[in-house]
């Protein structure tokens, strides 16, 4: 069973420029393999870290060495993605996903690293965990509190960032 | 000055076998930071050797390689009289000629047959590589006429400075490395399509009319074997880039071929400058209302869909994503 994580922003566009941010951030942390399926409306990115430069991603023994994202470049209007959405605390109305993680297991501490790089450029996005319990919020100032904690756990996407 | 090098095989093989061949190859060259993008027709691999500053930031050390795994493209007469077509593509060569030249000894090593072809007008087959690899190297062995000439970089020299005056200080705009290009931007590129016609000479006119009623000023005509290069200047200040196919048959889809329809104009970019492209695509489907504008992420749009956009009052630069309709036409 998979656990997505979701990235949320006010009008819910993702554009070229943040598959090139995302990409970007990941190829400096070693991460040199990555494709872009292009399907249109949106971008199915692979993210892969080879131990040998032709080490094909299947073959990957550790979990944190790859994972699957996807890049909305124009917001979906359906009903399921408006369902989802319907029930946000007043602070996040009007925001949408646009761009979410495939799998978040087993690799929370690759995340916590990408996420607290990544809110650098992109400040006013925030991070939603969108099938646990109580469907966590995390904005920057989580990340950086959670990131500059002494002791990482690995359980820090499952938990309250108010909490921690 | 922009250069693209393809490496040419045998027509009608199905190519989805041999679609990494050129990667693999780089990997071991030590070109191991491999970005790709798929876009089903074709995908775009950007490689690198090492990464000092952020990945897409640094243009001048990467290559990018398209892999024609089911984009038919036939780039001369020569080459459809000899039975080739386009396996690869080398997008911007000017400055990687020795990378280039390292790779195809080893490329030919494995498919001896194949042919490297430039587009100003050289094919280079086995024998002929090898024997500049044999030889001192040299970065300007793609340039170098065959007939013997006193100094090459004096002749590559005389050949800049005519165009760049020709152009009128536009000169800059066409080098990639020298207009400020540092970045790499990841590429949609668009295609006028149209009949089969049996010579498409003459048809760079007909975009260059639309440029000029799309308020795109300095257009520069650039003439290659195989296509004509137009670049002009739109109102966003942008520079756009177009190539008229004037020998090259490009077909990129199955569904294009069975359509009986090939590429008369493909627009390098579009992001960044999609409302100038609508504009220009706009006023070249007034003119000639039975060709359709194919975007490579398998969008296809008539004249219809193209006004329908073009009159909304609240179009934006998300035009180019449009939901797939195959049976509009």
């Amino acid at each position: 069973m998979g656990w997505s994580v979701d990235i949320l922003r006010k009008n819910g566009e993702g554009n070229i420029q943040d598959v090139k941010n995302i990409i970007n951030i990941f190829m400096s942390r070693g991460y040199t393999n990555c494709v872009a399926y292009d399907k249109g409306r949106y971008h199915n990115l692979s993210i892969n870290k080879p131990m040998f430069d032709d080490e094909l991603p299947w073959f990957l023994e550790d979990d944190a060495d790859s994972i699957l994202a996807n890049v909305d470049l124009k917001p979906s209007d359906d009903w399921w993605s408006n369902e989802r959405i319907r029930d946000f605390p007043e602070r996040f109305k009007g925001y949408r996903d646009y761009f979410d993680f495939e799998k978040i297991s087993g690799r929370s501490f690759m995340l916590l690293n990408f996420f607290h790089e990544y809110f650098k450029l992109v400040p006013e996005d925030v991070l939603w965990n969108c099938y646990s319990k109580d469907k966590h919020f995390y904005t920057k100032a989580d990340i950086d509190k959670i990131y500059n904690k002494k002791e990482w756990k690995v359980e820090w996407i499952y938990v309250d960032p108010d909490e921690q | 000055m922009r250069f693209e090098g393809r490496i040419l095989g045998k027509a009608g093989v199905d190519k989805m076998q041999t679609a990494y061949t050129v990667d693999d190859i780089l990997i071991d060259m030590g070109y191991s930071m491999r970005f790709s993008f798929d876009k089903y027709v074709y995908s775009i691999s950007y490689m690198k050797e090492e990464n000092d500053i952020l990945f897409f930031n640094d243009a001048e050390h990467m290559i990018e390689v398209y892999n024609y795994e089911r984009n038919f493209e036939i780039p001369t007469e020569r080459a459809n009289e000899l039975g080739l077509e386009t396996y690869y593509r080398f997008s911007n060569i000017y400055g990687k000629e020795l990378i280039i030249l390292e790779l195809l000894h080893r490329y030919l090593e494995e498919n001896p047959n194949d042919i490297f072809y430039v587009d100003n007008g050289r094919y280079y087959n086995k024998a002929m590589i090898d024997s500049i690899y044999k030889g001192k190297h040299d970065k300007n062995w793609m340039y170098r006429p065959l007939y013997s000439i006193k100094s090459i970089s004096e002749y590559i020299n005389i050949f800049l400075t005519t165009t760049i005056s020709y152009m009128g200080g536009m000169g800059n705009i066409t080098d990639t490395r020298h207009r400020g290009e540092k970045s790499v931007e990841l590429r949609y590129e668009g295609r006028i399509i149209g009949k089969r016609k049996n010579s498409k000479f003459g048809t760079a006119y007909r975009v260059i009319r639309a440029l000029k009623k799309a308020h795109c000023k300095n257009i520069v005509n650039i003439k290659r074997e195989s296509y004509n290069i137009l670049y002009a200047k739109c109102n966003n200040k942008k520079i756009i880039e177009i190539y008229c196919n004037t020998q090259m048959t490009d077909i990129p889809t199955d569904e294009i071929k069975q359509m009986d329809f090939e590429t008369y104009f493909r627009i390098t970019d579009l992001i960044g400058k999609e409302m100038q492209v609508l504009e220009i695509v706009h006023s070249y489907l007034n003119k000639f209302s039975d060709d359709i504008f194919y975007i490579d992420n398998d969008c296809f749009f008539t004249k219809s869909q193209i006004d329908e956009i073009f009159n909304n009052k609240d179009k934006n630069e998300k035009w180019i994503f449009k939901k797939r309709e195959r049976d509009r036409f």
